[in-house]
């Protein structure tokens, strides 16, 4: 078959050759659609053969090239122009004119702008990036999932511990120091099953903004960065629906006027219930069950011209089971399942005073919920370990925009009340109801935020926040040793504190300072400076959270986390905006950090700061990124250079101390990190998409040897992330196409081809250790060890 | 070793990450820097031999092979609420036996002392010896699943213990059980 091609394309090119006798010419002239004006310099190409057949035009846009009689590809370019393509069959001498549309005139695909082409370089504000949620869906998705927070990773500054991290480190913070809302909700848990796919359901974000170096006043309570993602309003005036099926998961979208121009609805949903394939095709996985679901709705109210009501609703649940996590402590289990759940609730009102001013007040409730249910082997009955948190805030935001300046004042209150750990025994017989004592506390600010353009040169940003945390009885706070490490043995005394009695309280002041100077109306230096605080912390033990892992609030032991960030950067667009290029630096010091002690046990600890360690982090870095904003070729480049150590010394004891009190990596320090994304647009069919990323291993804990006690070898563990996993790097394709049958109807299908890891490349995720009789054999963990192709179809109908 | 699964069926495609993650083994060459003093001793209130056993684990600096060698000739000691003084005499090779009147009280407070030949001295924390609750009743019971995984990747059978005995509610406890195999 294959020579039998190889003899017809000889025999065409013969023929071809045959034939080719007779010149012609092709002659025309090239212009701007819009403008009329002709091109110069414009490359003409035929058969995609440019030494040979290619020519430019001349100052008058015209061009003349000869070629063979026969069928040629024509193919048009030129910088700042969308390329043209045609066949022309050559029997005679022919005038082809072509108009070519500009690129500046086209939308921006690659990171969009609410306030202006420029923003790069205009707002005084570093290290903002933003996605478009269009661009998100046409990047390489694993398993056909758009996700958000993997696609987050292809930015400069952001990284995880690896594919299954349960959220995203950002210039050198821990997971939980970036502050996630949708809609102004907080989200604890951003991921479904362990860290594989984001709990944002896709087909409703609409946007999301990420600060990384300037965080506005008006968020607070994290100590690194805000992930601030949108939810779209629903359309007033127009039923849509929208949905897709893919390997992993089913999801619908449907949004309806209910009184139009006045008020609408959106639903979207989603759900992954495929889990007993798996069981189909073999025993090996009869013990897994992985399901999630997550729904969010919107209700948007147009009142009059100057009130809308939104409310909005959002539930997420997972479950997930394998035998690779091991069961709660004291149980003998069969089997054992993390189910985690997430309700939201939120209602804000929007009031336009004058078109200059407007207030816009937002009531939430957030609850997250995270259990491990183990089942003993005996009576099929299930021990719980349950955890919540709950979050509710009230808040309010008074804008005033002037002619050079934008002015915001705003109130917020927020209530927490967190259980940090319930052991329920169901009917065991072996195991004892235990519950941790429950922390209540509240956290209020305010703040002030002036943007201004003091010349056409010079604006500022400057926003000041003060925040005050209260943590509330009823409670129990020992008093220890001075100096002394706080165990059972040390405790002076205990005091006990009244329900709404305060226990103790922290507050300051976290001053948000940008400003930007432009050199020239196209590049311009920002620098910035940033500190803020964090109240509300996650503890654990493991190189990425646990979704179960324990939420604490400051208390009378653990103090607030304080980060304070410098930064400054480069920034300058090209070419009528279409190319982008910024370079950042940053410096980040964070203090009252927490590590675990060796052996640490949260598990329903009342006391949890006897398994604690209070350090300090320091993190910088530098961040490249060129990016293409246009034309048929969109996408990225960047390169980060980051660190990140941490050093942990509270006193001269070993226990008291890691790594002997010196400055160590921190479990997610990356320092050279390469992200490409590229997506070429092929008409309006199709589109195909490339990510490549390197990144170089994170560091991980092994031990130096093995010692020998109680007549077995048990590994010994002495510096904490000595070495390093082996670089990461990976190249995910994806191909997009529109709407196939090409028509024009209300309904339009689209379909995606995704291969995630095209390489195949076992990226290695953990080394982890496995005692075998009398030995102990390394392993390598590889979570996505195979390149993983998935197909999925998506639909939308207007 | 383990592979990852070939990529072949159609239906393979829906195993997604769960087939696609595979476990290999590591051949990482630790860095046998190891060099540690390893003591492995129990002070009971039972009437039985008490012994603490004191070793070196160390690496080959030259082929990273751990091995252990008994520690000898160190003198050994343990202190009873800080005042009494109880000297340990060595039995074999790195085992050092309290004397054979000697057993620990609860409620007291216990503290190992010891000095090497070469005159470096190690001193452990102060430990309270706590009351143990009475074993009320020890059973086994054949489980022929009772291993995971199994042993040699076969073997799964094993015996559930089960020890009943009250742990008092209020205090926070850890235990460790020792047992021995006989067999007749």
């Amino acid at each position: 078959m294959k020579n039998n091609l190889f003899l017809s394309l000889l025999l065409a090119l013969f023929v071809s050759v045959a034939h080719a006798q007779t010149l012609y010419t092709l002659s025309g002239t090239v212009r701007d659609s819009a403008t009329q004006q002709p091109i110069a310099r414009a490359a003409i190409v035929l058969d995609y053969e440019k030494l040979t057949t290619g020519t430019y035009t001349d100052e008058q846009g015209n061009y003349r090239i000869e070629a063979r009689s026969g069928q040629h590809i024509v193919v048009v370019r030129s910088l700042g122009f969308v390329p043209f393509r045609t066949r022309v069959y050559l029997r005679e001498n022919r005038t082809l004119d072509v108009r070519l549309p500009s690129v500046s005139s086209q939308l921006e695909e690659v990171i969009i702008t609410s306030k202006g082409y420029d923003r790069n370089v205009r707002q005084p504000l570093l290290g903002v990036s933003q996605i478009n949620i269009a661009m998100l869906k046409k990047m390489p998705a694993a398993l056909g999932e758009v996700d958000v927070l993997r696609s987050l990773q292809m930015l400069p500054g952001v990284t995880s511990v690896g594919e299954a991290a349960n959220g995203v480190n950002i210039r050198g913070g821990t997971t939980d120091q970036t502050l996630i809302l949708m809609d102004d909700m907080p989200i604890f848990n951003p991921t479904h099953m362990f860290g594989l796919f984001s709990v944002f359901p896709p087909d409703a974000v609409a946007g999301l903004d990420l600060y990384k170096g300037n965080v506005p006043a008006r968020y607070g309570g994290r100590a690194a960065s805000v992930l601030d993602i949108s939810l779209r309003n629903p359309d007033l005036n127009q039923f849509r629906m929208s949905g897709g099926v893919s390997f992993m998961s089913n999801k619908l979208t449907v949004e309806t006027p209910i009184v139009k121009g006045k008020l609408a609805l959106l639903v979207s949903g989603r759900g992954a219930f495929n889990d007993f394939l798996l069981r189909a095709v073999s025993p090996r996985f009869d013990n897994i069950r992985a399901k999630f679901g997550d729904g969010a709705a919107k209700l948007f109210w147009r009142v009059n011209d100057h009130n809308t009501v939104t409310a909005m609703g959002y539930y997420s649940q997972d479950l997930f089971q394998t035998n690779l996590l091991g069961s709660l402590a004291n149980v003998n289990a069969v089997n054992t399942q993390y189910a985690q759940q997430t309700a939201n609730g939120m209602v804000r009102w929007f009031h336009e005073f004058t078109p200059k001013i407007n207030l816009q007040t937002t009531a939430l409730v957030a609850q997250y919920i995270p259990r491990i249910l183990s089942t003993e082997d005996s009576t099929n009955n299930k021990v719980t370990l349950k955890q919540s948190l709950l979050q509710r805030q009230i808040k309010s935001n008074l804008n005033y925009q002037l002619e050079n300046q934008k002015i915001e004042v705003g109130i917020s209150a927020i209530q927490y009340r967190l259980n940090p750990g319930e052991l329920i025994p169901g009917r065991s017989l072996a195991v004892n109801y235990q519950k941790t004592p429950p922390e209540n506390a509240l956290e209020l600010a305010l703040h002030v935020e002036d943007e201004i353009s003091l010349s056409d040169k010079l604006a500022v940003s400057a926003g000041l926040r003060y925040s005050h945390f209260l943590n509330l009885g009823p409670s129990v706070v020992r008093r220890y040793t001075n100096g002394e490490i706080p165990d059972a043995t040390t405790v002076v005394d205990s005091v006990v504190y009244g329900a709404g009695q305060v226990s103790k309280q922290y507050g300051g002041l976290e001053p948000r300072i940008g400003l930007r100077y432009a050199l020239t109306p196209n590049s311009s230096i920002k620098i910035g400076y940033n500190l803020m605080r964090q109240y509300l912390q996650v503890i654990t033990n493991t190189t990425t959270p646990l979704p179960t892992a324990r939420w604490k609030t400051s208390d009378a032991h653990i103090q607030p986390q304080v980060s304070q960030l410098w930064s400054a950067g480069y920034f300058r667009n090209s070419k009528n905006n279409i190319f982008e290029m910024s370079a950042e630096v940053y410096w980040r010091s964070t203090q009252h950090i927490l590590d675990y002690k060796p052996g640490a046990d949260f598990l329903l600890q009342p006391y949890p700061e006897t398994q604690l360690l209070s350090g300090r982090s320091k993190a910088y870095g530098l961040e490249v990124m060129l990016s293409k904003k246009k034309g048929e070729l969109t996408g990225w480049v960047n390169y980060t250079y980051a660190r990140t150590l941490n050093q942990v010394n509270q006193g001269v004891d070993f226990q008291q101390q890691i790594n002997g009190g010196n400055w160590y990596r921190a479990n997610y320090d990356r320092p050279h990190t390469l992200n490409a994304s590229l997506i070429l647009n092929q008409g309006r069919t199709h589109t195909f998409s490339f990510n490549f990323a390197y990144s170089t291993g994170r560091p991980y804990t092994a031990p130096e040897g093995f010692i020998r006690y109680q007549g077995r070898t048990y590994p010994y563990y002495d510096e904490r992330n000595a070495y390093r996993l082996p670089d990461y790097h990976r190249l995910d394709f994806a191909w997009n196409i529109y709407n196939p049958s090409l028509k024009n109807r209300r309904w339009q299908g689209h379909w995606t081809f995704t291969v995630y890891n095209l390489y195949g490349r076992r990226n290695v995720y953990s080394i982890f250790y496995r005692t075998e009789g009398q030995a102990t054999n390394p392993y390598r963990l590889s979570i996505f060890g195979a390149p993983i192709p998935s197909l999925a179809y998506n639909f939308e109908f207007k | 070793m383990t592979h990852c699964p070939p990529f072949r069926l159609a239906l393979w495609l829906l195993l997604l990450f769960i087939a696609a993650a595979c476990v290999d083994p590591e051949d990482t060459i630790l860095r046998g820097t190891v060099n540690v003093v390893v003591v492995d001793g129990t002070v009971t209130n039972l009437a039985e031999p008490q012994l603490i056993r004191i070793n070196r684990s160390k690496a080959d600096p030259y082929t990273g092979r751990f091995g252990t060698l008994p520690i000898t000739k160190a003198t050994v000691e343990v202190i009873e609420d800080s005042t009494r003084i109880i000297v340990c005499h060595e039995t074999l090779d790195g085992t050092y036996q309290l004397p054979s009147d000697f057993k620990g009280q609860p409620g007291h407070i216990y503290q190992l002392r010891f000095t090497l030949g070469d005159g470096t001295r190690y001193v452990s924390n102060q430990q309270v010896m706590q009351p143990v609750p009475p074993v009320d009743k020890v059973t086994a019971r054949f489980n022929p699943k009772g291993l995971f995984p199994p042993l040699n990747n076969f073997y799964t059978a094993g015996h559930d213990i089960f020890v009943d005995f009250n742990d008092p509610r209020e205090t926070r406890n850890y235990y460790r059980w020792d047992w021995k195999l006989w067999e007749k």
